[in-house]
């Protein structure tokens, strides 16, 4: 039971790290505030949820969900980069564009998703969560990797070079908004691909499950950047974040358990925000320097 | 081989749309390998003239061309390299030292495009060894330099890519003495070795008689003065009473 328990956490914990990997790339590497991952964490679902549905195999339903991320990303950079509307204000439009079309895509507010449909099919139980936790656990594995090897090369560098200092682009004879479309839809193709894992679990689309999640996706990498310890090895950090996300998840699990009611946990959430917040004041790590607000 | 000014005008326009304050240049030339100060007071319009001439701003009037390697180029087309009084507006201080180095080097294949930090490390190497205290840091980020390490970085990195343009906006404003012993000796060695027109703004009138070729005044958006090493009035009294 108890190790059941474990992989529930676990599972759901890598979910998340996913998400907080996209919200990286996002607020550490591009210096976004962006906002669209509560919605795009939704149309990962839904176009999971859709695609299935409509006879494509599993994992080409998780590609086009990634596909619909990455659509959002570039929504988002051209709303910041072409027409000008400030980061924050362009990642809401987006979501709130977002929240109507899973609406759309889905024809309803909430979808089942039949088990047979899901990557590990109809298991359920102990075996079930085991084979859906590996999964999961390849997926954060293969992010990661593609992550720290994109953010070491000539193209990740720049991207983190301009992402802090716009002024560079000129010098590395390049643009801005390159790397801006670049960044967000890697961003939130990640994003997307934890909304149609987290289906996954949930065995449902609903078009609510994204509001808040951006703040979820927060504080999985404030932790991950606590645990990193101003580390310098992107492999590092990334890893770090996904196991932040991972301890937010057992945190939330342990303080339900312990006898909060169940609708009280985006309150301990936002408790938890807080008191990272100030740690993080207090360990000296740069956390939201530089973020781009226009 | 030289770089073209064809009168430059620029104007600002007031609160009431009324011309504020104009920048006017008359036809000049820069041969390269010039060291070229630009002196003036505050608001004489020496950073303005530095932008037209970087091409980060469009004149209202005129052009300025380089005629570089046979070809000619419109200012702001050219890729000049800006060095400014802030070093971290030339470095993402999140970025080590190296990697600094690296994302303006330039990238011959793929594998290069795909491993810089392993392809090109003996290129970055090279950049640096002649500064032990930077070569020491290589993994460090920037923002764990001191001042006068972050303005040597930005003046590496700058001059890593070779341009013919180099432009030096009061970058010694923050510097120690060997510091700056050490960076104007890289501006005249730069100039010497890509062949380059080297425009430092500064207010050092010694500095200036010491180091250029060449100290062009502006007062008040007009070029005032333009003189060269060698002139009877190439001294540090003459160029003090000729700034007043």
């Amino acid at each position: 039971m108890i190790g059941y328990k474990l992989l529930l956490i676990l599972s759901e914990g890598l979910v998340f790290g996913l998400f907080a990997l996209g919200v990286y790339v996002a607020f550490q590497w591009l210096r976004f505030p962006d906002l669209t991952p509560d919605g795009s964490f939704v149309i990962g679902a839904c176009f999971y949820v859709k695609a299935v549905g409509l006879g494509a195999s599993p994992l080409f339903a998780l590609l086009s969900s990634i596909v619909g991320g990455v659509l959002a990303g570039f929504v988002t950079a051209a709303l910041n980069k072409l027409i000008r509307i400030p980061t924050v204000v362009a990642g809401l439009l987006t979501s709130a564009a977002l929240y109507s079309l899973s609406w759309l895509v889905l024809g309803k507010p909430n979808q089942f998703l039949d088990p047979n449909f899901t990557l590990i099919g109809d298991v359920g139980g102990f075996t079930g969560a085991l084979q859906l936790t590996c999964w999961l656990l390849a997926f954060s594995v293969s992010a990661i990797i593609l992550l720290a090897v994109f953010g070491e090369t000539f193209w990740g560098l720049k991207a983190r070079a301009i992402g802090e200092n716009p002024l560079l682009a000129r010098d590395l004879k390049t643009h801005e908004t390159t790397y801006t479309f670049l960044c967000l839809a890697v961003a939130n193709g990640i994003v997307a691909l934890s909304g149609a894992l987290f289906a996954q679990r949930s065995f449902s689309a609903d078009i609510n499950m994204g509001i808040g999640q951006t703040i979820i996706g927060l504080i999985g990498m404030i932790l991950g950047l606590l645990i990193s310890n101003n580390r310098r090895k992107v492999f590092v950090v990334l890893s770090a974040v996904v196991i932040g996300a991972i301890l937010h998840k057992s945190v939330i699990f342990l303080t339900l358990e312990a006898g909060m009611p169940a609708e009280s946990f985006r309150l301990v959430s936002a408790l938890l925000f807080v008191l990272l917040f100030f740690a993080i004041r207090a360990s000296g790590i740069e956390f939201g320097k530089g973020l781009k607000w226009s | 081989m030289v770089i073209n000014v064809r009168g430059i005008k620029k104007i600002f326009n007031g609160a009431d749309g009324e011309p504020d304050f104009h920048l006017e240049i008359p036809e000049m030339n820069f041969e390269l390998g010039e060291v070229i100060y630009v002196m003036g007071h505050n608001g004489s319009g020496k950073s303005v003239f530095l932008k037209l001439m970087a091409g980060e701003m469009l004149p209202s009037n005129g052009y300025v061309l380089l005629k570089v390697d046979g070809k000619t180029w419109n200012a702001n087309k050219y890729r000049s390299g800006i060095v400014r009084q802030k070093a971290e507006e030339s470095l993402a201080t999140d970025l080590t030292v190296k990697e600094n180095l690296l994302i303006r080097l330039a990238t011959t294949s793929l594998v290069d495009l795909f491993f810089p930090s392993i392809r090109l490390h003996s290129k970055v190497k090279s950049l640096i060894n002649s500064h032990s205290e930077l070569s020491n840091k290589l993994d460090q980020p920037c923002r764990n330099l001191s001042g006068g390490q972050r303005q040597t970085l930005a003046f590496l990195a700058v001059a890593s890519q070779d341009s013919k343009l180099l432009f030096l906006d009061e970058f010694l404003a923050a510097t120690d003495q060997s510091t700056s012993t050490l960076l104007r000796r890289l501006a005249k060695e730069y100039a010497m070795r890509v062949r380059a027109c080297v425009f430092i703004v500064s207010h050092d009138v010694n500095m200036a008689t010491q180091d250029a070729d060449r100290i062009i005044i502006l007062k008040q958006g007009r070029l005032v003065h333009d003189l060269r090493n060698g002139d009877s009035e190439w001294n540090e009294k003459s160029v003090r009473n000729l700034l007043l």
